[in-house]
């Protein structure tokens, strides 16, 4: 009986994959503060858990988070990604806009041929990404919460003296 | 002072070329790697104006555990301390520096030596004996899929141009901007 078990044990073996167990445990437990939904993990890379072989049922074809400035780091709410992906043809961007955590994402039944070019608009401001994206999911994934020589930090929206000069509001339906 | 560092990295490769017991001159040029089309000081065209756009994303090839690890103004920068001439080391805020040029080359012609060494002898014959040939155009596994559409592609001119010694920067140039 107990030899029976080893095929078992060897298959859950092979099917474990220690890369995404790893970041998937690199992302820490959740804020207590915030439930899980829609405005969770605010700033982490999404598709560690939301995609086929992560923790989550629901899958993601791209998802991040975007901030208002440097300083305060705060997410903004209501405001425009948009993608243009690589189909051939002249076809409108796809537009996705953030819940009041800043979080956005598209859903993986929404297939995007990468690579993509993106641009983030909100209250008059815009950002154009310098570089395509060529096959990351998660907009954490290079955009990570500190600027190294590996990673241009965060999505912002301003930088910090415009933050200074422009302090962000809060739709009424998001303000805490 | 551009120019000092760009010659101090310049003779950096040399003498790591020579340390790699690769012979210098068998290996193609640095010059065609580099480019010649200057902007602000710095040299931007040539083969590594190419990859560092389209291979040297931060998603792609701008990691440093690749094999083929890429430097580029957008993507991966070399970490302070490591570049003499380095500015500022964040994606996206300052021009490629000529140590990273320099280390791009090194990556790129330590690929697979011997082989790229062959190829330069044979003037650039039969270029996709090279996997940085072979994985964009598909024949090998690369995780970037196929890159190249066929041998017109811009990108396999510039790369197999500047292999058999003649980099043609005009299809360098074009191989990016049809990317963007």
């Amino acid at each position: 009986m107990r030899r029976a078990w080893v095929p078992l044990l060897m298959l859950a073996a092979c099917t474990s994959d220690p890369v995404l167990e790893s970041r998937t445990a690199a992302l820490g437990s959740e804020d207590p503060a915030v439930p899980v939904g829609e405005d969770h993990r605010a700033g982490q890379p999404c598709v560690t858990c939301h995609q086929p072989s992560g923790a989550s049922d629901r899958h993601f074809a791209l998802a991040g988070t975007v901030l208002w400035g440097p300083v305060k780091l705060q997410g903004v709410a209501g405001a425009r990604v948009e993608i243009l992906d690589a189909r051939p043809g002249p076809l409108p961007p796809r537009v996705v806009t953030t819940n009041c955590a800043g979080n956005f994402f598209i859903d993986a039944s929404d297939d995007l041929t990468f690579p993509l070019r993106v641009r983030v608009v909100a209250k008059g401001k815009t950002r154009d990404m310098r570089s395509p994206i060529f096959r990351e999911r998660s907009c954490a994934g290079c955009h990570e919460s500190e600027r190294s020589p590996s990673s241009p930090g965060p999505v912002l929206l301003l930088g910090k003296e415009e933050e200074a000069k422009t302090p962000y509001v809060p739709p009424a339906e998001c303000a805490q | 002072m551009r120019r000092l560092l760009l010659g101090c990295a310049a003779l950096a490769v040399a003498c790591s070329v020579q340390q790699m017991n690769l012979s210098p001159g068998t290996q193609p040029s640095f010059e065609g790697f580099q480019g010649t089309q200057e902007q602000a000081g710095l040299k931007l065209g040539g083969v590594n104006g190419y990859l560092g756009r389209s291979c040297g994303s931060l998603d792609c090839h701008g990691q440093v555990g690749r094999g083929l690890r890429l430097y580029s103004e957008t993507g991966l920068r070399m970490p302070e301390g490591r570049a003499s001439d380095a500015g500022d080391t964040t994606p996206g805020l300052g021009p490629i520096t000529p140590a990273e040029v320099g280390q791009n080359y090194l990556a790129v012609v330590a690929l697979e030596p011997e082989l790229m060494e062959q190829v330069v002898a044979d003037g650039g014959d039969r270029p996709e004996r090279l996997l940085l040939i072979r994985k964009p155009m598909g024949y090998d596994t690369h995780k970037g899929g196929r890159i190249f559409l066929d041998v017109t592609d811009p990108g396999y001119v510039c790369l197999t141009s500047w292999l058999a010694g003649k980099v043609d920067e005009s299809q360098c140039r074009a191989g990016w901007a049809f990317k963007e």
